[in-house]
């Protein structure tokens, strides 16, 4: 009888923790003094874009999600411990949705844009379901989600086009696999 | 180039996108109109203190102790004497401090000015103010590197000790009762049970809040003055804007009936 195969190889399952795992470590590497709500989602997008070009695989993003959001949570890295890492999971798994719906086509600069920017937004909905749910009054989330919904969005649409400028380079370099034409 | 298929998909998304943050800045902005909460617009024109600027002390309604709420109890008294106990009041502040990106509002302090009458023993000043992000609490911090508070050393010693069954100590929940009325325009928070939340985070909220009497130093300094009349600034340094801000009043115990504080507060420019 032959053994079930896994759903992740385990290179691929390398490639996820090691992708998860860098999320924490810039997060705890970089200290940007922006004072702009949603700003770290610059660097947190390329890491989990990166995973889920490589591995191509529905819930791949999910799974560095998890691993992120676990290892920030143990870490104390946010004030709100083990709630934070429900963000961590929205984020990946937006990716993992967005993943199917454009293909996989991380490569293109604009399909970057709107994956990092719609990922880092369901990061900070999911921090607002999770603050609303804590007793926090929703007059005040409702007038600070202005300004944050577009610094979120401007921040992870930046990050997600230095992903897709990096995973383009990657493909044409041979480096990881490149998209079905 | 992407296919068809997935271009039309593209085009629809950023489309999405576009309409959410139009949204949420539309929210927004129709949510402070509606409210004005104090210091939006950077102006913290409101009404708070003026409903009551003068305090006897029958206002001050805790105490007899030493510490204030944080996660773990801060003394009120400078580190020298941190055993020292106080009567304490909190009152709301006009106003809220802004600090973070100039580029994004209107940067500035509250200014609050102070005069006691028949002051005996010392008086203490500190403040909390409320984040508007997270829904916690910061407070100014007591101990080690970038502490702040000040200090106003009355009369003689004050009457005799308090009996035991006058002490009435901030409860361990954190629920206070307000000595003054919120300012106008803050809905939704119920000022006869104000409750204080704090983030579990050692050391964590303590470095945004500040008190000083030198704008040029915005990170705070302790100080203690004969003065019965004077002035010092609320500043506020972190990201996450403040929404509500109160001052909390300590005094020595046993005040006689003559003992008064007179106080006022307003927003201040950043240069101010």
């Amino acid at each position: 009888m032959n053994p079930r195969k896994p759903y992740f190889s385990l290179y691929e399952l390398s490639i996820l923790s090691i992708c998860g795992g860098l999320i924490f470590v810039l997060k705890t590497a970089f200290k940007i003094p922006l004072h702009l709500p949603g700003h770290s989602g610059i660097f947190w997008v390329i890491p989990v874009m990166f995973a889920v070009a490589v591995v191509r695989k529905p819930g791949s993003g999910t799974y560095v999600g998890v691993i992120s959001g676990l290892l920030t949570a143990f870490f104390g890295m946010d004030p709100l411990g083990m709630m934070d890492s429900i963000t961590y999971l929205a984020l990946g798994v937006a990716v993992d949705i967005e993943g199917v719906i454009f293909r996989y086509r991380f490569d293109h600069p604009a399909i970057g844009f709107v994956v990092g920017a719609s990922s880092n937004i369901a990061k900070m909905l999911v921090n607002y379901a999770i603050q609303l749910a804590l007793g926090v009054l929703p007059v005040f989330i409702i007038l600070g989600i202005g300004i944050t919904s577009v610094t979120h969005l401007v921040f992870g649409g930046i990050g997600g086009i230095i992903a897709a400028v990096i995973i383009a380079r990657l493909m044409k370099a041979g480096i990881i696999a490149g998209h079905e034409s | 180039m992407v296919s068809p298929a997935v271009r039309k998909k593209l085009v629809i998304a950023i489309l999405l996108l576009g309409a959410f943050a139009v949204a949420a800045v539309l929210m927004q902005v129709a949510a402070q109109y509606l409210t004005a909460l104090p210091g939006v617009q950077g102006t913290g024109a409101t009404t708070g203190l003026e409903e009551k600027s003068a305090f006897s002390a029958a206002d001050f309604i805790y105490g007899p102790q030493s510490w204030r709420p944080y996660q773990t109890r801060l003394d009120i008294g400078t580190v020298a004497y941190a055993n020292r106990t106080y009567v304490l009041m909190f009152i709301p502040l006009n106003g809220t401090p802004f600090g973070g990106n100039p580029a994004l509002h209107q940067r500035g302090s509250v200014r609050v000015h102070y005069t006691f009458e028949n002051l005996t023993g010392e008086a203490a000043f500190h403040v909390y103010g409320f984040r508007q992000l997270d829904g916690l609490w910061v407070t100014n911090r007591q101990e080690e590197f970038g502490t702040s508070g000040y200090y106003v050393i009355g009369g003689d010693s004050p009457a005799g000790p308090i009996p035991v069954a006058a002490s009435h100590p901030v409860p361990d929940t954190y629920t206070i009762q307000l000595s003054s009325g919120l300012p106008a325009g803050i809905e939704g928070i119920d000022a006869s049970s104000l409750t204080f939340h704090f983030t579990q985070r050692p050391g964590s909220g303590l470095d945004s809040l500040h008190i000083t009497t030198d704008l040029a130093r915005k990170k705070g300094e302790v100080i203690t003055t004969p003065l019965q009349e004077g002035t010092f600034y609320v500043t506020h340094t972190g990201g996450n804007p403040i929404k509500v801000l109160i001052l909390m009043v300590a005094v020595s115990p046993g005040q006689p009936d003559d003992f008064r504080v007179h106080l006022a507060s307003e927003f201040a420019g950043e240069t101010s």
